[in-house]
Order: C-alpha cells, then sequence, then structure tokens
C-alpha cells in the first residue's frame, strides 16, 4: 500500500469491461440442456394429453387451439434455452470475474475478487457423465450477489476454483 | 451496599408490578379480537358475569406474575465465571452465558418501569442480535453494581483482548448523541405512513369481520352500517364524513403507534459506535457500527420538510439472514442538523453529491404502462360483462385512478435521480415521500448492468450495484455513461482493499 498513488485519472483510460472477449460455454453443455427440455416437454405433452383425451366436452376446434397453444409454448421453451445458451459467456479479469447472460435483456454481472466471499463446485448428473461441471461463486450481496458459470470442463471448473481461492487467500 | 451475586437473586419486590402488568399486557393482546367479539355481543353478558371475568383474569394474572417472580433468579457463578438466569413457570429455562463473551450490558427503563422506578438489565453477547437474557426489574444501584461484576469479571478475564466493550462508569455519564422529543415523534406521526395505516385498519377491519362470520353474525355489523341511514341522503356528504373520519382515525394511529414504538429515542456514542434505544413498552436496543454500515437512506415528503424532519433508515451488513430487520436502524424524526450530525459519524465528513445522470422519457412511459395500460386492460373487459354495475359509475372511478396514478408516475419520474461522485453515489426516488439512497463505492460488492434488446440501438440501460444491506438500481439511463462509471467504480474497489465491513 505505501507505493499506491491515487491520482485523478481519466475515466476513459480506465479498463473497459465491455470490450473483453467472453468465452462460451461448453458445446456439450447442450446435451444436457436437451435433457431438461426433453423433461419439460413431456410435462406439457402429459397435461395436454390429459387436457384434451375428453372428446366429449371439447369440440374439435378447442382441441385444435390447445394443442396450438402447446405447440408455441413448446417451441418458445426450446428456443428460448437454445438462445439463452448462445448468449451466456464469462470472463476472468487481472482483478474481477465477468459473467453475461439474458436472452430478452443483455445482463452482464461483474465480481471483484477481492469481495468474493468463497466458491463453490457443482456437478449434475448428466454433467458427470459428460465431465462437465458448476463453479457458483458468492459474495456479501444479499439479493443476486452471485454468479453460476454453468457448462465448464470439470478441470476447467476446478482451475478455476483453485484460482479464485487463491485470489481470496491473497486478500486476506 | 454490596451484593453477592455469587447466590441467586430475585428481582427487587416492587418487580412483582412490572411483570403483572407486563402479563397483562401480553394476554390483552393474544386476546383483543375476542374480547372484541364479546364485547360486541354486548347485552347478552350480564354484569355479574364480566365482574367475574375481569376478577378471575385478575387473579390468574397475579398468580402468574407472582411465579414468574419467583421463578426467576440470576446469579454468577464464581467457580467458572458464568453468568446464570433460571426463568419460567411451567417450562423453565436455565441460561448460562460466559462472562468473556459478554459484549455488552445494557440497563433500561421504559414507561412501567419508569414509574415503578425500576431498571431493566439486557445481557448481550457477540453471537446473535437477540438479547441473551434480561431481567426486568432490579434497582438502580443493583442494576449498576451488576453490570460492573459482568463487565469487570470480563475486563480480568481478557485484558490482552481488543473486544470492544464499554466501561462500566460509562454508563454514568453518557454523552447523549441524540434525543428525539415527543414533538418530532407527533411531527412524524401526522406526516407520514397514511397508506400502511389505511391497510391496517382496513385489515382490522376485515379480521372483525371475518371473526363475525365465523360465529354467524356478520349481518351485525352490516346492519350497524345500514342504520346510519344519513350516508343515504347524500352520497357526497357521506363521501366527505367518511373520508374526515378515516383521517382523523389514520392521524390518531399513527401518532400512536410512532409514539408507542419510537418513545424516548435515544442514540449514545460510545468509542465510535452508537447505542440506540427506544419504545414505549417493549424498550429495544440496537447498536450501529460505522463500518457496517452498507448504505443509508433518508426520506422527506413536502409536509416534512416545511416541519423540518427527516426520517433516517441505515442498513448494516446483514448478519442473521432470518431477521433482515435487525441489521436495519431507523431514525424516526430527526432535523438535517442532526442528519448531517449522524452522516458525520458514520461517512467522516459530508457525503458530496456527483455527477446528475437522468433517465430517459421511455421509463415514465414504462411505468405507464405497466400502472394503467395493464391494469385497464384487465378490468375493462370485465366491466363490459358485468350488467350489474353502473358502467358510467365504474369509468369515473377509473378516470380518477387514471388521473392520479399518471400524476403520481410523472412526479416519480421527474424526481428520479442518480448522482455519482469520487466516493459516493446517491440516487433520488419518490414522488411525494422523496427518498435519497447513499452508497459508498467501497461497500459495493458485485455489479450488474442491464440492456433490453431493443434498447442496445438508443443507447439506454440499467445497472443494479449489490450491496451486504440489499441492492440499489437505476434503470434506463444513457449506457454509455454507466458503462464509463461501472469501469470507474470497479477501478476503485479493485484498487484499494478497503474494508466493506
Amino acid at each position: 500500500m505505501e507505493n499506491f498513488t491515487n491520482n485523478e485519472l481519466n475515466i476513459v483510460d480506465l479498463p473497459q469491461f465491455e470490450s473483453v472477449t467472453l468465452q462460451r460455454l461448453q458445446t456439450k453443455y447442450r446435451r444436457v440442456l436437451a435433457v431438461n427440455i426433453g423433461v419439460v416437454l413431456l410435462i406439457e405433452l402429459i397435461i395436454l394429453l390429459i387436457l384434451t383425451l375428453k372428446p366429449e366436452e371439447l369440440s374439435t376446434k378447442d382441441v385444435l387451439f390447445f394443442w396450438l397453444g402447446g405447440g408455441i409454448i413448446g417451441f418458445c421453451v426450446v428456443w428460448l434455452t437454445l438462445l439463452g445458451f448462445r448468449k451466456k459467456g464469462y470472463a476472468f479479469r487481472e482483478h474481477d470475474l465477468i459473467f453475461q447472460y439474458g436472452v430478452i435483456a443483455t445482463n452482464t454481472k461483474i465480481i471483484p475478487y477481492n469481495r468474493v466471499q468463497h466458491v463453490a463446485l457443482h456437478e449434475g448428473l448428466i454433467s458427470r457423465y459428460l465431465g462437465l461441471a458448476q463453479v457458483e461463486i458468492y459474495t456479501a450481496g444479499v439479493q443476486g450477489g452471485d454468479i453460476k458459470i454453468p457448462g465448464l470442463l470439470k478441470d476447467d471448473a476446478e482451475r478455476i476454483k483453485q484460482l479464485l481461492m487463491g485470489k481470496i487467500q491473497k486478500e486476506l | 451496599m454490596a451484593v453477592n451475586f455469587h447466590e441467586p437473586q430475585r428481582q427487587s419486590k416492587i418487580g412483582v408490578l412490572v411483570l403483572f402488568l407486563d402479563t397483562l399486557y401480553k394476554i390483552l393482546r393474544g386476546f383483543a379480537p375476542l374480547l372484541l367479539v364479546v364485547f360486541i355481543n354486548g347485552g347478552k353478558i350480564s354484569m355479574f358475569l364480566l365482574f367475574m371475568g375481569l376478577v378471575g383474569t385478575f387473579l390468574i394474572v397475579s398468580c402468574v406474575a407472582y411465579l414468574r417472580y419467583t421463578n426467576f433468579t440470576f446469579h454468577i457463578d464464581p467457580n467458572t465465571d458464568e453468568f446464570i438466569v433460571y426463568d419460567g413457570i411451567l417450562s423453565k429455562t436455565k441460561t448460562v452465558v460466559q462472562l468473556q463473551k459478554i459484549q455488552q450490558v445494557n440497563i433500561t427503563q421504559n414507561l412501567i418501569q419508569r414509574i415503578i422506578r425500576v431498571y431493566g438489565v439486557q445481557v448481550d453477547t457477540a453471537g446473535s442480535d437477540k438479547h441473551e437474557s434480561e431481567i426486568k426489574a432490579i434497582s438502580h444501584e443493583l442494576a449498576l453494581e451488576l453490570k460492573a461484576k459482568l463487565l469487570d469479571a470480563h475486563k480480568v478475564a481478557t485484558v490482552s483482548s481488543t473486544t470492544e466493550v464499554d466501561e462500566p462508569n460509562s454508563e454514568i455519564k453518557p454523552s447523549t448523541f441524540l434525543k428525539i422529543n415527543l414533538i418530532s415523534l407527533f411531527k412524524v406521526g401526522i406526516t407520514s405512513n397514511y397508506i400502511k395505516s389505511v391497510g391496517l385498519i382496513l385489515t382490522f377491519f376485515f379480521s372483525v369481520w371475518g371473526k363475525l362470520h365465523e360465529i354467524g353474525k356478520e349481518e351485525w355489523l352490516e346492519d350497524k352500517i345500514s342504520e346510519q341511514d344519513w350516508m343515504v341522503n347524500s352520497i357526497a356528504y357521506s363521501i366527505l364524513f367518511g373520508f374526515l373520519v378515516l383521517f382523523t382515525v389514520v392521524f390518531l394511529m399513527n401518532v400512536v403507534r410512532t409514539v408507542i414504538r419510537y418513545f424516548n429515542y435515544t442514540m449514545t456514542e460510545q468509542k465510535g459506535s452508537l447505542l440506540i434505544s427506544f419504545g414505549l413498552i417493549n424498550t429495544k436496543n440496537t447498536i450501529l457500527r460505522p463500518s457496517r454500515v452498507q448504505f443509508v437512506t433518508f426520506s422527506q415528503n413536502y409536509f416534512q420538510k416545511k416541519l423540518d424532519v427527516l426520517e433516517l433508515k441505515i442498513k448494516q451488513a446483514v448478519t442473521d439472514e432470518k431477521n433482515h430487520h435487525k441489521d436495519r436502524i431507523e431514525v424516526p424524526g430527526c432535523n438535517q442538523h442532526e442528519k448531517k450530525a449522524i452522516l458525520k459519524l458514520i461517512y467522516g465528513k459530508q457525503p458530496e453529491q456527483g455527477m446528475l445522470l437522468k433517465s430517459n422519457w421511455r421509463r415514465l412511459v414504462f411505468a405507464l404502462f405497466l400502472t394503467i395500460v395493464i391494469p385497464l386492460c384487465i378490468l375493462i373487459p370485465i366491466v363490459n360483462n358485468s350488467p350489474e354495475l353502473q358502467v358510467s359509475e365504474v369509468y369515473g372511478v377509473i378516470m380518477g385512478y387514471v388521473l392520479l396514478m399518471a400524476t403520481y408516475q410523472f412526479f416519480a419520474y421527474k424526481t428520479y435521480r442518480f448522482f455519482v461522485g469520487e466516493n459516493y453515489i446517491m440516487r433520488q426516488t419518490g414522488a411525494w415521500d422523496i427518498a435519497h439512497d447513499i452508497l459508498e463505492t467501497d461497500k459495493i460488492q458485485a455489479i450488474t448492468t442491464s440492456q433490453l434488446f431493443w434498447h442496445k440501438s438508443l443507447n439506454i440501460g440499467s445497472v443494479t450495484l449489490h450491496t451486504a444491506a440489499g441492492n440499489i438500481s437505476f434503470y434506463l439511463a444513457n449506457f454509455e455513461t454507466l458503462k464509463h462509471y461501472v469501469n470507474g467504480w470497479l477501478y476503485q474497489v479493485e484498487s484499494h482493499d478497503h474494508n466493506w465491513m
């Protein structure tokens, strides 16, 4: 801290978080998403079948209407999930980490390393089979101060965890 | 007066009275809705039964108070250096607090205790925000001596420790930092929380109605209402009268509530921390540590500005997930001068207001869309499909709502401002109660920027600052400017290692 200076600086010269090239999630992760979508669609199908399998109470127009609506919802689920996958990205800078997500709104969340409280590593059932993992980074922020990066290679996730742990240790 | 605290001690004898009133208060609070129902049934209860009921209650409360008195003992165990409190009639509790762990001993006095001239003692440890043990009624000398004993042992045990403990003699001459008098509380009472109070009245009304409904007596209330036949005579007159009654009740309720809750609000300075105690019936104590403060909000409406009172909310880092409110300190009524003193204590100086950033006009349009267009889209088809409704009257009400809401949103948009300074970020919100949030840049935990895809070409977006006490967001401002600020904040947070707690 002794040789630390705090001169007035031009805000344009600061490193810009928005011009960082983001890393994308592993393409393998799409298989996990596919399974998730499959489950959702299956549930939707069951609901639709229950609703429409009493033909005496519904006219053909109603049945058609239900199936059309169901189809649109199903399509939206698939489309949003795939687009959501494409939109997710992360980057590790010298002093902070960046995570971008969101389809309708593009959200960019930034956590400085000196605010990280702890790091957790999650593996789902399918993810483990594919050798993928999810890293979760916690801060003391009470509402939405945390970042979850899914679809990382297990080794990468482990390395990220080590990196962050190292940063936290240094801060302490 | 030498008291041997090593032997189990009882509270002072007169303390039975405190316990009596305390028990009575708790019983009354618990049975209030039931009593009301009985009262409404009025005529059917004979005087004899009423008398018996009163005598019975008196006897039961006396017994409970006496048993609470005899079963409550406290002492210091010299062998293990522990403060031990026995409590309870049927389910007994033994509270053991290690003397070393004691952070704070507060001597308190609420209204009842003041009348009877006894004092309460609250013992706090670091672990939780609630009081570890509380003695309800002992004499002042005894309280002081107990406090000295409790903290004395602590000092002997941890001479080298750096734990902050207030000196026993600091209680004798505490430096009062701020004291809110009745007039200020009255001012706050008549100028705030209208909507909350109206809500409370409605809830009360409906809960009484619900209770009556359960016992099949709701006609009683309906009859009472229809009995007021003058109401039908003139709608305008009855509406005016209704408003008058409602506002009187709201005023009274607000004043009474504010006074009960914040009576004798005192802030005492103690080694850079503030000790806060308030309350008429239940005295509450909290500690404000400047380093734990995450952000400060002060709010003021037009009347309060004229009367020079403002409400201050200080949010500390959340330590207990379940008790968020414990980390929020409210100063119900202070003037500009006192506000500045509090800010100075927390930040060491007056936070400077930075560069102004305003929101895009689309923010107003979006707010109007949410609060007017969507509700109307749902309401109008319903109104048109219910033939029993007087369409013209309903549309009158709807028009009134639209006008009111539009005015509200317009002023809310007008006040919506963001100020970014070198070390402080401020946000101004509200239409009637205008609130200012002050956030120190170093307290930022994480930052989220957000932009809807159709706002990309317009170059507007939002930012959310995550702190350990909640979020502060600013919506739909120039995105380029926001991103510059974000880079600046990140630089500030990352380049020095300030403690945020």
